[in-house]
């Protein structure tokens, strides 16, 4: 029997999101309601990663070409050459279980909600689903709409729920990314009116049949038509990213953005960014991205440098972590420019890893906030007196960001580099130049805040609370073990990043 | 196999005390003896050594041992002092707070040690090298408390970093080129000419930054913040040592570039130097130390060096097998001195050895102790000391026939025999003889801290003597070399050499001149610090050539002001053209709004009344009421649908 799972993580959460804002206004049912269908759409997630892997009889649907681990396909508006394509993929499976874990354990972080509680957990299921199907999308037209999607419960996340200057973050988080958005719908109408008739395809926004178009013709309308297009695509992603200089919407979303937000928002909603760079950007445009590589490489390492060095200067504990996402997904596009197998496995798996650590992080802000009311880094002095489970795991979240070898974040930087190193040669020195601010940054920013005296000015305050203990451990446990033993993701993504690479590099 | 058990085994002691970790050294260090007898009755494995290959760990990154002459020593080497000074803070540690932390830390550094001198490939060992940075810098900061404690783990974090980056791509081009991190398979690999000069070099680069080698050495004497047994285990007898054995893991690379041999050799040498002539006027007694460990790492460095060189002119590598003498024999002595300052610290509750004095009638085995770790230093036979850092010099010597860069560097490492000799016996007589000066009394301390010192005194005074005992020398152990054959014929070919005879000498004057200083105050110390000559020289020297200084002003003033630029021009720039713009935009759709009002609204009232009126509606629908936006959204994208079908009628029409 086959069982329509990717359409099934996309219904199960919208039927959450549906339950949970019929219910009554004071109603703290929500929670369970949204914390049970991230769960299920989570174990869905699982169960499609392992049958994947394991070749598991489990009815997945597959199809023609065995290039996606999970095939779903239905006629929607065949004239216009729209249809409902859902594929997963190894650039995508990593990335879907942790759009279903960080919101499940972002929905328990944030159990004590009491501001509007049906409307807050409702929107970060809304969340879920429609990253996840920013994931899954095969059809360009079923993309979009799931792309601009993302955007509304992020805006009324931010816009409700944030912080003293929220209206200003939130319309600037909503124009600025629109804005990307709609450069790169001028590109998916240029895939639809040249490219596909070009590649005898006819005009489709099936992204399917385009990409194994395109495969067979890389250099399809030459760079004349490649360039530009790629060009608009790399906009739309890089501002998603984000990438130095598109990139000052993000400090103001985080520092604005309520906890759970910013895990989402750091930790997925930057990823789609990344996503689709590999997965549009590189995959329909192979003469471009291989004639391109220096663009992606070098706003890839600006943005690694400046961020870091902003971060630097930074005071708040939020805003620091928000450069460093920026600096630290740098490292995505530095992959993506390699051309490489280990380096665009580096790259994504950098997603994935920035993901989990990004998240413990903003989660760590998050209880600073609500402990000591200050995210004041000269404010927060000697926590490992009050707080050690709190400090314990701001040591070892900072050390993963900071690539200390063991844990994951050494893993992906490490293939990003090698990867990068045969077209970089000795300027890789600049981007390692990175790493090092990065070690200051966060060495320094532990400096204060877990060791010295304690600042006596902040009063009687706790450690972590019940519910803010579980999700930053189970993130931890990832951590470690994706350190220790980073085969299994790397397994997922191997294939995929080694077809992509023999794309790219069957050209030169 | 049962080694890599005991990795795992250290490291789960998170939650027990002493017992746990003491109980898991000594079971690698049973596993290691195990290893360094089997591989040297069989005659050691030479050159070629031999793999144990444990798992794949990553798509054909395997993770596994390398296990031959120089691992199995260093394996021995290693687990041996971590036990005796693990039984040593039983003692020391007795009364402090946090044990767990510090028995699971040195447990931990354990494994990160052992696992860096037993990989069989450079990513491996990169990964271990990082978790004894890690370690290191959490042990430094064990008294998190103490501002001065924090800062210095701060600083050997960072300072080691800039070395592990090098190294970090060092191992990048070598896997890039070879396409294999493995060990073995790059010796059998030929690196393209234009690398095999730099791929060494990287690799050094990191060994600069672990061994604490000029110009990456500041954050050594700041690490001596942390406890005693932490300086003693990881800042003098193991960790430093690390970039020792990296050096001398890729020494098959070193050998075969002229000028990363000289690199290597000249910055042995000067360091060798340059830490000794701080060392001489350091009040702090770990301080003297540090600089001291400092010192005798840059001999290894230059035993290295012109080892390699003259490996390169088709010598034998006398210059490998004595620096990993030295490396043994000082991991024993430095090991001693370390604990025996530790146990006059114990004692007299301060590192400052102008308080101290006159502690040899109250601290018998602990005065006597040191004084063999500082003869054995110094270089006087037989002490251990004398043998490896003699054949050093006399390698440096040789090298130096050709080559007078080599040359200079004899002639430093010479004058650092005088320095050695002097600071060694400096502290010594400041410390234990002359009055008391310290305030309270006085006890010697507990036996779980007297015990490790007399065995370590022990190795020190044979260490030296022992090796000849196995026959054939030392270097019979290590490859690259087969030794002078017989005991005898050993000991002729050292003392017939008149160069013995000059550094010997050196030593002696060094010493003597310390007795007149320090012992019978003949020529008070202070005509250094204030005779118009020397004044300024110890000026210099107290403040560490101002390095530190250079250092501080280049990390906080350059990078952090270039930090601060980078924010304001984020703020200002970036984000004030981004504001500018949607300003610019409002100020647009004002525009408008006033053309429309005053311009079309005067002609077309009507339809202006409606556009007004679907204004308000859009107005009040903005009122956060969110089904309202979705359904905004909704009616969005069927606009947008509608288009795209109005385009495409009209495209294919």
């Amino acid at each position: 029997m086959e069982i329509p799972y990717l359409s099934l993580m996309i219904l199960v959460p919208l039927v959450g999101t549906i339950v949970s804002f019929l219910l009554p206004r004071e109603s703290t049912k929500a929670k369970w309601v949204c914390l049970i269908a991230a769960l299920i759409s989570l174990v869905i997630s699982f169960i499609v990663t392992f049958a994947y892997v394991w070749s598991w009889p489990m009815g997945l649907q597959l199809d023609p070409s065995g290039s996606f681990a999970a095939y779903e396909k239905a006629d929607w508006i065949p004239t216009l050459g729209m249809s409902y394509v859902l594929g997963v993929d190894g650039l995508s499976l990593p990335l879907i279980v942790l759009t279903h874990l960080l919101v499940a354990l972002g929905i328990v972080f944030s159990w004590k909600e009491t501001d509007r509680p049906k409307e807050f957990f409702g929107l970060l299921l809304l969340m879920d689903l429609s990253i996840t199907g920013v994931f899954m999308s095969l059809d360009l037209f079923l993309f979009f709409i799931f792309w601009e999607l993302v955007l509304i419960p992020m805006y009324f996340l931010i816009g409700i729920w944030g912080g003293p200057n929220k209206h200003y973050a939130a319309i600037k988080f909503l124009i600025y990314t629109h804005v990307g958005s709609v450069i790169m719908l001028l590109g998916i109408f240029a895939l639809y009116f040249w490219a596909g008739p070009a590649l005898a395809v006819g005009n489709t926004f099936n992204l399917v049949e385009l990409a194994n178009a395109a495969k067979l013709d890389p250099t399809y309308l030459g760079m004349a038509f490649q360039a530009p297009v790629f060009v608009a695509f790399f906009f739309g992603f890089g501002v998603k990213m984000p990438m130095v200089p598109f990139h000052t919407w993000l400090p103001d979303a985080h520092v604005e953005a309520p906890t759970a937000g910013s895990v989402v928002l750091a930790g997925l909603l930057l990823k789609m960014g990344g996503y689709g760079l590999f997965r549009l950007g590189l995959t329909m445009f192979p003469l471009a991205a291989r004639e391109m590589w220096w663009l992606l490489a070098t706003f890839g390492v600006v943005s690694m440098v400046y961020a870091a060095f902003v971060c630097l200067a930074q005071t708040d504990l939020k805003r620091l972590i928000a450069y460093s996402s920026i600096s630290h997904m740098g490292f995505v596009l530095l992959g993506a420019s390699s051309t490489l197998t280990i380096g665009i496995a580096g790259g994504i798996f950098q997603m994935f890893n920035h993901g989990l650590i990004t998240a413990v992080l903003f989660m760590l802000a998050g209880v600073a906030k609500r402990s000591c009311h200050t995210r004041d880094i000269s404010k927060l002095t000697g926590l490992v007196q009050k707080m050690p489970l709190f400090s314990f795991i701001l040591m070892v979240s900072f050390f993963a960001s900071l690539g200390l070898p063991g844990l994951n974040g050494f893993v992906s930087e490490f293939m990003v580099f090698a990867g990068s190193y045969e077209s970089f040669g000795r300027y890789l020195i600049i981007p390692l130049l990175a790493i090092i601010i990065t070690g200051a940054y966060y060495i320094w920013t532990m400096h204060k805040m877990v060791f010295g005296d304690f600042n006596t000015a902040l009063g009687k305050i706790r450690d972590l609370t019940r519910e803010e203990a579980l999700p930053l451990f189970i993130l931890l446990a990832f951590i470690i073990f994706f350190g220790l033993y980073p085969a299994p993701v790397i397994g997922l993504i191997e294939p995929y990043a080694a077809g992509l690479s023999s794309l790219l590099g069957g050209l030169g | 196999m049962g080694f890599l058990l005991s990795i795992l085994l250290g490291k789960k002691v998170w939650e027990g005390g002493a017992p746990f970790t003491i109980g898991s050294i000594a079971f690698s260090l049973a596993v290691s003896l195990y290893l360094l007898v089997d591989v040297f009755t069989t005659g050691g494995l030479g050159a070629v050594g031999e793999e144990v290959i444990a798992f794949e760990w990553i798509g054909g990154i395997e993770i596994g041992l390398l296990i031959d002459n120089l691992s199995v020593l260093l394996l021995a080497l290693v687990s041996f002092l971590c036990l005796l000074i693990a039984i040593y803070s039983v003692g020391y540690m007795h009364k402090e707070e946090g044990k767990p932390r510090y028995y699971a830390e040195i447990a931990l550094f354990t494994a990160g040690m052992l696992g860096t001198v037993s990989a069989h490939n450079f990513l491996q060992m990169l990964i271990f090298w990082e978790i004894m940075g890690l370690c290191s810098y959490l042990l430094i900061g064990f008294w998190y408390t103490k501002p001065e404690a924090a800062s210095a783990a701060k600083k050997a974090f960072l300072v080691t970093r800039i070395g592990d980056v090098l190294f970090l791509i060092g191992v990048i081009v070598l896997f890039i080129v070879t396409g294999t991190f493995n060990i073995l398979d790059i010796q059998g690999a030929t690196l393209p000419a234009h690398l095999i000069t730099i791929v060494p070099l990287l690799l050094f680069g990191g060994a600069v930054g672990k061994s604490a080698q000029f110009p990456l050495h500041v954050w050594l004497p700041d690490a001596m913040e942390g406890p005693t047994t932490v300086s003693a285990l990881i800042h003098a007898a193991t960790m430093v040592k690390a970039g020792v054995f990296l050096t001398a893991r890729s020494f098959f690379l070193i050998k075969e570039s002229p000028e990363a041999i000289l690199v290597v050799g000249v910055i042995g040498g000067f360091t060798a130097f340059y830490a000794a002539t701080m060392a001489l006027v350091a009040n702090d007694i770990k301080r003297v130390l540090a600089y001291s460990t400092i010192s005798q790492i840059g001999y290894m460095m230059l035993g290295l060096g012109a080892g390699a060189y003259l490996v390169h002119q088709g010598h034998e590598a006398l210059g490998y097998t004595f620096a990993i003498f030295h490396l043994m024999n000082h991991a024993f002595f430095k090991a001693l001195l370390f604990l025996g300052s530790g146990s006059v610290i114990h004692a007299v509750g301060t590192n400052d050895m102008r308080l101290m004095g006159g502690l040899r009638k109250k601290m018998r085995i602990t005065s006597m102790t040191m004084l063999i770790g500082a003869i054995s230093i110094a270089g006087i036979p037989p002490f251990s000391g004398f043998w490896s850092k003699d054949g050093i010099l006399e390698v440096a010597f040789e090298a130096g026939g050709t080559n007078t860069i080599f040359l200079l560097i004899w002639v430093l490492g010479i004058m650092t025999v005088f320095m050695t000799a002097f600071y060694m016996f400096r502290m010594w007589f400041m410390t234990f003889a002359g009055e008391k000066r310290s305030p309270g009394e006085v006890h010697e301390s507990p036996k779980s801290m007297t015990i490790p010192l007399m065995i370590l005194a022990f190795f020190a005074l044979f260490s030296g003597v022992l090796t000849f005992a196995t026959g054939g020398g030392f270097g019979q152990f290590i490859f690259f070399e087969a030794g002078h054959g017989s005991v005898l014929a050993e000991l002729v070919h050292v003392f017939s050499n008149p160069l013995t005879y000059l550094s010997i000498g050196m030593a002696f004057s060094g010493i003597l001149f310390a007795y007149v200083v320090y012992y019978r105050q003949a020529v008070s110390s202070d005509v250094f610090t204030s005779s118009r000559a020397t004044k300024g020289i110890h000026k210099l020297l107290v403040n560490r050539y101002y390095m530190d200084y250079a250092y501080n002003m280049f990390g906080l003033k350059i990078a952090w002001g270039f930090a601060k630029v980078c924010d304001w021009f984020d703020r200002k720039a970036i984000d004030g053209f981004v504001n500018g713009v949607s300003k610019g935009g409002i100020l647009f759709s004002k525009a408008n709004d006033w053309f429309d009002r005053k311009g079309v609204d005067g002609l077309v009232d009507g339809v202006s009344n409606n556009i007004v009126g679907a204004g308000r509606r859009l107005r009040k629908s903005q009122t956060g009421n969110i089904q309202g936006y979705l359904a905004a959204v909704v009616l969005g994208i069927c606009f947008i649908i509608a288009l795209t079908w109005i385009l495409v009628t009209i495209n294919g029409g």
